[in-house]
């Protein structure tokens, strides 16, 4: 991070472009803007005068279309084939990290991780992304409704570490090289149809090494089927049962194996198997005969692992020769860890003779308060490693029943994998990231973060196979609040809770602000804006869980300068019990807690500075809720509408003590913000317009014109409302247009001329021409309005509106002077946000899965940044891949984009290796943003730039964290 | 019947300082069968229980006195003598004691006195242990000290001052012998105290060290020191307690909650396990060394167990909360099926937990209420007269339970009706062991250890205490001097009948001669009554418990105090007539003088001017043997009236046997005959806990036990069980054998009761069942050993007394026939039922959340749930 800064503090410089062919278009635009901006008198005369071609061009065909067309549903749109070329929308990336025991590689350099359509495939080192190999993924061109196969488990291959076997929720068995990105999959189908566990067993000598794939299968909970598959040249592979369990229950079924594949252990619900195998090697899948026994465990078994060790030879008890000891440990639902010690010969005992019988041991360690989501044994046996929902990483030494804690980790510990020398730990945290630790000092030697906003379960909960006073939700149902910093166009700031626990409450809280670089696709950062407790368990003793604060809403300021966000808490129900009924309401309302915030975004990594809170924006005997906030395109500004039908405009002021501007600590000004305008809105009568509109909800939204001269602000009750044209600077209101929305307001804003209006219907008004455009009705699906959402892109003038039908989203670009939708494509998931990338004409929609999906224009250059296939990113160019530890390939690959003098931007260049093990103190290795090179090579043209020396030492400067004492090097 | 159910008559229970077996692991049936516990508590009592077979069985109690407590207790075996032809006299055992004095205690468990003390010049004894028993058939001591050391047991001590002294038991004496180790300084208490092998003590001191001593040489071999406390704690760790394991290494528990393994041969640390969160107080060792237990102040016990794997360490398995205060001593014990552990701390219950068998199998509470209630009626004055320590409480219940119920008088104040009219605390330092009342409620009869005392109540329908007039009646020396185990009064109030020293029974005439008014007792009229002769071989009488079997434990007076009988240990029920001088001639007079006390001659006194005497029953002969001790003997309110008439006796025993005689003609009655265990309904086989006493209501039988109340109509068949009636879903499974605490966990059990096996689509069960060493032959048990757990009947129970309908009986046809039996567990822990009145009964419980109990220590992070 430290290396960084430094060339990060460029957010006010004018933004480069990024590459030479853009800059034609661009400059079009910027000369566009720029006449704009020069009137702001008169802005609406020339906002008309430009548009006056574009208009003419279409006005025939709007005309035409006008009312008849209101009623179109959009759903009929969408049937129709989008031939047209102009937009596409992008193959989905990342996604969310499973349940699944990520694999790290035996040399410890590559991290493999398991996401819901795709593996992932990390440097160790670094925490780069190197390739996304989707398995079952569906892109935008899928059939609508069909919904991708889950994957469901990932092993390493026992015969060749280039290859994983990952099975699929649909059956399918896939062998994967992970070291090349293009490939033919080979796969085959289980017989039932269906996988819920893997194992892989190594089969044949060491002339015939084959491996056979035991599948745990089934379709009902109480049944399981343990087959083995083994693949077999050019036809379907051979297929065997081992063994068929039938346990009542409905919980998890599990599969572990001993390296060497003698020794299986499962678990069906709350049923334990362990399968062994008689003979030291199998040939073929014939003599593939496990002799398997089974037993009742204490609870229901959410974690398992085995470790191998050997009878001391000389104290045998029971003069048994020295055999193999297997120790298993199962974590239940219930908290509690059972160790099963010397399992298999008990186990092998009890079945043989009646003569040296011991009784199953079973020990049990208690200290995780809800289900154990992961335990295992580190390498030497002397301890256990275990996490679980409450973010901390018990450590058990198992000599001593000693536990040492690793707390305060940023969600639930869902996965714990040992490396295979057992010098590291690889957790898997349900805040969708990953790292690896140091098991010596517990250290973070790689992160791996995606997008951390809130998603819908694949699967229960672990912590919900027993009844709890709290339930998943199973649909994000509320708009995930994102935005993107114009300053930054790469990065997509989006609000996210605290892992899975965020979601107990039975809706998704947000309380934290997650900066992710789409480019790199690595998380930035993380940084709470509403009062939460990230770390802690949130429940009360009851094990009811307590609400956080909701960030409703958050904008950045055009400049890139400042964040304002709202959020949002009340008091639970729950907790009102006491109170009698007739001031319970009264009390809800008062205590309601309405906060909106100001923030001074940092330069570079630095979190956004808190500068002004204020409490309650919109009041009136309580605090109401703040409906809707938009930024000013043109200057610092920010607009908020409430429930007390104000309009009110934020303006920061410098800071002064007695007359005296306050300075930082850098010597910067500072600054504070207020309302510099309240403008009452709903027919002027402000609070009054509240008692009218009764019980019902008041709606509202608020959006600038493009040039900033004007606000639109919609406000009233369902149907009922009116858009309010108000002048910005005066804050009078200039004109009230009516019937621009029906039923339930989702959202406003403004393409000048026009007026975007998404309600029930979706409405396209020109303000100049004082015409409605034309109108489409949102066809009525359950569930609908839940998410549905709105993004203007100002570059490319089009918008694009996403709307959830059932499990699935719709896209659609529009030209807002064109009815016919210029693209409609189907997510196969639910679209939670959607926001127009500013600078770049494209749109960025995040699903409910934690994937992003961008569209763009193909003719526009400019917006395929973000969209860059991972690829592409030349992160998995083969030199990296094949040399492996080499550090020269990787300083090879430096010097080739040190070189590049085009100035890729794409290229993203990882941390050199030599910078590791200081950059391992930070959090992880520096990243380089494309701007920052863009910033050194677009600087000037190239004549007139500085020498090449100069910009080497530039470079290089962005990738080593000191200032070049490595160059020596 | 009206009940009235009471919880207010006080009775404090003492803490559990000492538990003991006499053989922790019985080598064979013999020693099986002579096995006792001893239980220590606070209040100086001595219990001993007899485990057999998993009935426990509360046998005596030895009374303590004020300010007296046993603080550890320690049993002797000498060692089995060979007489040849298969006949041994196994080893005595004699029970020792101390009480954080200087003084060691030797108790005659017959008499249930001191037999002897002794002590030195050393400072107070903490903790106190026997030599190992030298293997009996000998192979020499190397050290040619020789075979009278191999055989001989000394009593090892350590002291606060940190002194190491030996007592010598030899030749049935008990004598301060030496002091083997004087510590340079006072610091180092010894706390707890255990034998490596026959000449190594390992001794757990208070300053962090476990010391090993050489008691031949009299040095210390090593010091084991555990270094400094945690943070915050004390300077120095408290060794609580030390165990040995079979292969000589050391298990010991300190204050910080560790448990430590300590190498035998080097005398170094193995392992440090931290278990507990609060100090552990006292462990227990199986006699294979697989398992260790461990006790705590965090109320837990931790179970734990060696791995089979690399380094044979140990580790903790479970642990769970059994007391609701400390856990102070516990012990374990094994025979044959039998393998639990008993451990007891200030809460005064009893857990059997199960050793081989826990996580598998339920534990088991028993209550600290005494097995003989001590609760006793007048019922003609509504009096319920209790007893605890030092005190007597006289209570009245003055309106019947049908006026309390009956709406008339608006709302009556339940409180109302109780009364606590005198409490009574008597002189001397002895606790009371038994009392008895008229049914008048003017004659009450108190008997402690040294003294029996007599007092007169004068009362006229009592309200309020000072309508109680007590005033003291003599005693005669004679009856008095040695105290009494027990005191009957005879319903008409002219007789009162005693136990002395255990075996002796006494009967006195009570001379009402003033005006019905006052009582006196005439030292002459004192008769000693003769039990019949029974043979015990000699060696048999020598070794083991000597004569302990033939302490009289129960005594019964028929209702027309016409005849007594008196029940023993092993089972004997004696029964004698009243008759009057001219009938006297044709009872059988065998007066054969002998010396006292030996029961096994008969004699009797005869005195003339006697009007009436007791002879023995005729026919007493021919009564059969009770299979175990008794725990109950009553007579029914049956009186003969015409020639073939007879009373009617009920012995219940410890093995849930319920014998009915007629004891003029010696036989079982038809009933008795008809039923034996085997046909009583399923669950009342099912109860574990056994029949504290019993009450009748014509020919109903009502027996109560400590959570149960059966009622059995003895003018009834029962009806026959009938195999798979639709009773499942009440009737409790039997689960199999026990291992003597509560049966097989149905729902939590840590390790799994089945094992399946798969071949193939095939499902095999694996048997677990022979997984257990074949027990001892001894041990074909005779269906006794309760199954079921404390937590499955207290579910049951639960359930039921909330519905209405709390009996299990099964229904007969109709509905006018009456249920020839019918069994509640609603009402618990029940101190004793009393008869109060014609079909009203006083039900005293005391429930647990009664009871004082001393503060506990809260450590942080620790809070009550």
């Amino acid at each position: 991070m430290a290396g960084t800064k430094g060339q990060k503090s460029s957010a006010d410089k004018p933004k480069k472009r990024k590459r030479e062919i853009n800059d034609a278009d661009s400059k079009a635009k910027r000369h566009r803007r720029d006449v704009k901006a020069n009137g702001a008198a008169s802005s609406q005369e020339r906002e008309k005068a430009s548009n006056a071609p574009d208009n003419e061009a279409s006005g025939t065909l709007v005309a035409a279309n006008g009312d008849e067309m209101a009623s179109r549903p959009l759903g009929d749109l969408a049937n129709k084939a989008a031939s047209e070329t102009s937009w596409r929308i992008s193959k989905p990336m990342g996604g969310r990290m499973l349940d699944i025991d990520p694999i790290l590689t035996d040399d410890e350099q590559y991290l493999i991780l398991a996401y819901n359509t795709s593996i992932q495939v990390y440097t160790a080192t670094d925490s780069l992304l190197v390739r996304r190999i989707p398995i079952t993924t569906l892109d935008s061109s899928a059939s609508q409704g069909s919904k991708p196969a889950i994957i469901t488990a990932m092993r390493l291959s026992k015969r060749s570490s280039e290859m994983v076997w990952v099975a699929c929720s649909d059956g399918r068995i896939y062998y994967i090289n992970w070291t090349r990105s293009k490939q033919s999959l080979w796969s085959f189908q289980t017989k039932s149809g269906t996988a819920k566990a893997m194992v892989v067993l190594p089969i044949g000598g060491p002339k015939k090494a084959q491996e056979a794939v035991l599948v745990a299968e089934s379709d009902k909970s109480v049944r399981l089927d343990v087959m083995a598959y083994l693949r077999a040249k050019g036809q379907k592979p051979q297929a065997k049962n081992l063994l068929s369990l039938k346990k009542h229950g409905n919980a998890l079924q599990l599969l572990e194996s001993t390296n060497d594949g003698r020794f299986l252990v499962g678990a069906l619900n709350d049923r334990i198997f362990v399968g062994v195998l008689p003979s030291e090697s199998v040939e073929n899948l014939d003599s593939l005969q496990h002799e398997f026994y089974s037993f009742d465990a204490p609870d229901l078994i959410t974690s398992l692992d085995l470790k191998m060790g050997t009878h001391m030879p000389a104290k045998t008890p029971n003069g048994k020769k020295a055999g193999t000891i297997i120790d298993v440990v199962a974590g239940g639902a219930r908290g509690g860890i059972y160790v099963y010690q010397d399992i298999v010969a008990r186990l092998l005992a009890l079945g043989k003779s009646k003569s040296d019988k011991e009784l199953i041991q079973a020990q049990k360690f208690h200290w995780h308060r809800k289900a154990v989501h992961s335990v295992k044994w580190s390498r030497d046996g002397n301890y256990m490693i275990s996490g679980g929902s409450e973010n901390v990483m018990v450590t058990w030494q198992m000599d001593t029943g000693k536990r040492e804690y690793l707390p305060h980790l940023s969600g639930s510990v869902e996965n714990i994998v040992v490396s295979a020398n057992g010098s590291s730990y690889v957790v898997h945290l349900d805040d969708n990231s990953a790292m690896i630790l140091s098991t010596s000092e517990m250290k973070p030697t790689a992160y791996v973060s995606g997008i951390q906003s809130a998603t819908v379960s694949v699967s229960p909960p672990k912590d919900l196979l027993v009844k709890r006073v709290w339930t998943a939700p199973e649909h994000v149902r509320r708009p995930i609040p994102a935005a993107v910093r114009p300053t930054e166009p790469s990065r997509l700031h989006v609000c996210v809770g605290n892992g899975r626990q965020a979601t107990m409450t039975g809706d998704f809280s947000a309380p934290l602000l997650q900066s992710f670089d789409l480019e790199t696709f690595t998380s930035i950062t993380k940084q709470p804006l509403a009062r939460t407790q990230p770390t802690d368990v949130n429940i009360t003793s009851k094990g009811v869980p307590i609400d956080e604060p909701l960030i409703t809403h958050v904008a950045f300021s055009a400049d890139g300068k400042w964040l304002a966000s709202v959020d949002n808490w009340k008091p639970s129900e729950r907790d009102v019990v006491s109170v009698t009924n007739d001031v319970r309401d009264q009390f809800l309302r008062e205590r309601h807690e309405i906060h909106l915030k100001f923030w001074e975004m940092g330069t570079g990594d630095q979190p956004a500075a808190l500068v002004s809170r204020v409490n309650a924006p919109h009041a009136t005997t309580h605090p109401e809720a703040v409906l809707d906030l938009a930024a000013g395109p043109a200057s610092s500004c920010f607009a908020t509408i409430g429930g007390d039908g104000m309009v009110r405009v934020w303006r920061p002021r410098l800071r002064k003590i007695n007359g005296i501007v306050s300075k930082g600590a850098d010597g910067q000004e500072l600054h504070t913000w207020g309302c510099s305008q309240a403008i009452p809105v709903g027919d002027g009568m402000g609070e009054k317009a509240v008692v009218e509109l009764g019980s019902a909800q008041p709606q509202g939204a608020v959006a600038f014109s493009e040039d900033g001269s004007t606000i639109f602000a919609a406000y009233g009750g369902i149907d009922t409302g009116v858009v309010y044209v108000i002048d910005a600077s005066s804050g009078e209101v200039v004109k009230t247009l009516e019937g621009l929305w029906s039923g339930q307001l989702h959202s406003l804003e403004s393409l000048s001329p026009f007026l975007v209006v998404l309600s029930d219907e979706l409405r396209v008004y020109d303000v100049v021409g004082d015409e409605l455009r034309y109108g489409i009705t949102i066809p009525e699906i359950p569930g609908v309005s839940e998410l549905m959402q709105l993004a203007v892109d100002r570059q490319s003038r089009h918008f694009a509106v996403a709307l959830p039908v059932k499990e699935v989203s719709s896209i659609g670009v529009f030209d807002p002077e064109e009815p016919e939708p210029l693209l409609v494509r189907s997510v196969p998931h639910r679209v939670v946000s959607l926001v127009a990338s500013p600078e770049t004409s494209c749109f960025v929609a995040l699903d409910d899965c934690a994937q992003i999906w961008i569209i763009t224009e193909e003719s526009e250059p400019s917006a395929l940044a973000p969209a860059q296939p991972l690829e592409d990113l030349r992160l998995d160019g083969p030199t990296t891949v094949a040399a492996g530890t080499g550090m020269a390939a990787l300083m090879g690959e430096d010097a080739e984009m040190g070189s590049d003098d085009e100035g890729e931007p794409a290229a993203a260049v990882d941390a050199d290796d030599d910078d590791d093990d200081v950059d391992m103190d930070d959090t992880y290795a520096s990243v380089v943003v494309p701007q920052q090179l863009a910033d050194i090579f677009d600087a000037a043209p190239a004549f007139a730039g500085p020498s090449v020396e100069d910009m080497f030492y530039k470079v290089t400067s962005l990738l080593s964290a000191k200032p070049l004492v490595s160059a020596s090097e | 019947m009206d009940i009235h159910r009471c919880r207010f008559v006080p009775y404090q229970p003492a803490a559990i300082n000492a538990i003991a077996f006499s053989h922790n692991k019985a080598r064979s049936a013999r020693h099986n069968a002579l096995t006792r516990m001893a239980i220590g508590r606070s209040n100086g009592d001595i219990e001993i229980w007899n485990p057999a077979n998993g009935s426990w069985h509360q046998e005596t109690i030895i009374r303590g006195g004020k300010d007296r407590s046993i603080d550890g207790l320690v049993w002797v075996n000498e060692p089995d003598q060979d007489l040849g032809d298969g006949r041994f006299i196994l080893g005595k055992s004699r029970l020792f004691s101390i009480g954080y004095t200087s003084t060691i205690t030797e108790w005659d468990l017959v008499t249930g006195k001191p037999r002897r003390h002794a002590s030195g010049q050393h400072g107070d004894i903490w903790c106190m242990a026997t030599q190992r028993l030298g293997d009996a058939t000998a192979k020499p001591i190397a050290n040619g000290a020789g075979q009278e050391l191999n055989m001989q047991n000394k009593l090892v001590c350590g002291t606060i001052d940190g002194e190491l002294v030996m007592y010598s038991t030899e030749d049935d004496d008990l004598q301060f012998q030496r002091v083997v180790v004087r510590s340079p300084t006072k610091k180092a208490q010894m706390v707890s105290i255990t034998f490596q092998s026959r000449k190594v003590a390992i001794v757990g001191c208070s300053d962090s060290t476990v010391r090993a001593y050489d008691i031949v040489k009299g040095h210390m071999l090593r010091r084991m020191t555990l270094g400094s406390d945690l943070v915050g704690g004390s300077k120095e760790i408290i060794v609580w307690s030390v165990q040995c394991l079979p292969n000589g290494n050391i298990v010991s528990g300190d204050s910080t909650g560790q448990l430590c393994i300590w190498d035998g041969k080097t005398y170094t640390q193995m392992q440090r396990i931290q278990s507990h969160k609060q100090d552990i107080l006292s462990l227990a060792v199986s006699a294979d060394g697989s398992t260790i237990l461990s006790g705590g102040m965090d109320r837990r016990t931790i179970l734990y167990k060696q791995n089979s794997g690399a380094g044979q360490r140990w580790g903790k398995v479970w642990g769970r909360r059994y007391h609701s205060h400390d856990v102070k001593a516990m012990t374990t014990y094994e025979s044959g099926r039998i393998s639990v552990v008993v451990s007891g701390g200030p809460d005064a219950n009893m857990a059997i937990v199960p050793l081989k068998e826990m996580t598998r199998e339920y534990h088991r509470i028993i209550s600290n209420l005494p097995q003989q209630p001590p609760i006793t009626s007048a019922q003609k004055a509504r009096f319920i007269v209790s007893w605890w320590e030092r005190e007597v409480h006289i209570w009245v219940l003055r309106k019947p339970a049908a006026e309390l119920v009956k709406p008339a008088e608006g709302h009556f104040d339940l409180n109302q009706n109780r009364k606590l009219l005198k409490t009574i605390v008597i002189k001397g330092d002895f606790n009371i062991s038994s009392a008895t009342i008229n049914p008048e409620g003017t004659l009450l009869v108190i008997s402690t250890a040294t003294d029996v005392k007599a007092f007169r109540l004068e009362h006229q329908d009592p309200v309020k205490p000072s309508d109680v007039n007590i005033t003291t009646v003599d005693v005669p020396q004679r009856l008095s001097r040695l105290g009494a185990s027990k005191v009957q009064l005879s319903p008409d109030s002219s007789w009162l009948c005693l136990v002395q020293d255990g075996l002796r029974v006494l009967v006195a005439n009570i001379d009402r001669s003033d005006d019905e008014e006052s009582f006196f007792i005439p030292e002459k009229k004192i008769r000693k009554v003769f039990r019949l002769g029974r043979h015990t071989p000699r060696h048999i009488q020598n070794g083991g418990l000597g004569k302990y079997d033939h302490s009289i434990t129960h005594i019964a007076f028929s209702p027309d105090s016409k005849m007594l009988a008196t029940a023993d240990m092993a089972g004997y029920v004696d029964t004698w007539v009243l008759r009057s001088q001219n009938d006297k001639k044709d009872g059988t007079e065998e007066a054969e003088l002998s010396s006292e006390g030996d029961s096994s001659e008969s004699e009797e006194e005869s005195v003339a001017g006697d009007a009436e005497s007791w002879v023995r029953n005729p026919n007493g002969k021919l009564l059969p043997k009770l299979p175990s001790a008794a725990t109950v003997l009553s007579f029914s309110e049956d009186v003969p009236e015409s020639q073939g008439d007879d009373y009617t006796l009920l012995g219940m025993t410890s093995s849930w046997n319920m014998h009915v005689f007629h004891p003029l003609q010696g036989s079982l009655t038809p009933w008795s005959r008809r039923h034996p265990r085997k046909a009583l309904p399923a669950p009342v086989l099912d109860l574990i806990d056994l029949p504290k006493g019993v009450f009748w209501q014509g020919s109903r039988v009502w027996i109560y036990g400590i959570s149960f109340l059966v009622m059995f109509d003895l003018s009834q068949d029962l009806p026959q069980p009938t195999p798979g009636a639709g009773q499942a879903g009440l009737k409790r499974k039997r689960t199999g054998k026990n291992t003597g605490a509560g049966g097989k966990m149905a729902l939590g059990n840590l390790a799994p009761q089945r094992v399946t096996k798969h071949l193939g689509n095939k499902e095999v069960d694996v048997d677990m069942d022979d997984v257990h060493q074949p027990g001892d032959e001894s041990n074909s048990d005779d269906d006794m050993g309760g199954t079921g757990g404390e937590e499955l009947t207290q579910q049951r129970s639960g359930g039921h007394a909330s519905s209405a309908g709390t009996d299990l009986a099964e229904k007969t046809t109709t509905a006018t026939q009456r249920n020839a039996w019918w069994m509640t567990l609603k009402y618990r822990p029940i101190l004793g039922v009393v008869p109060l009145d014609e079909g009203e009964i006083a039900l005293v419980e005391r429930p647990i959340w009664d009871m004082e109990m001393p503060e506990r220590y809260f450590a942080g992070e620790e809070w009550e749930r």
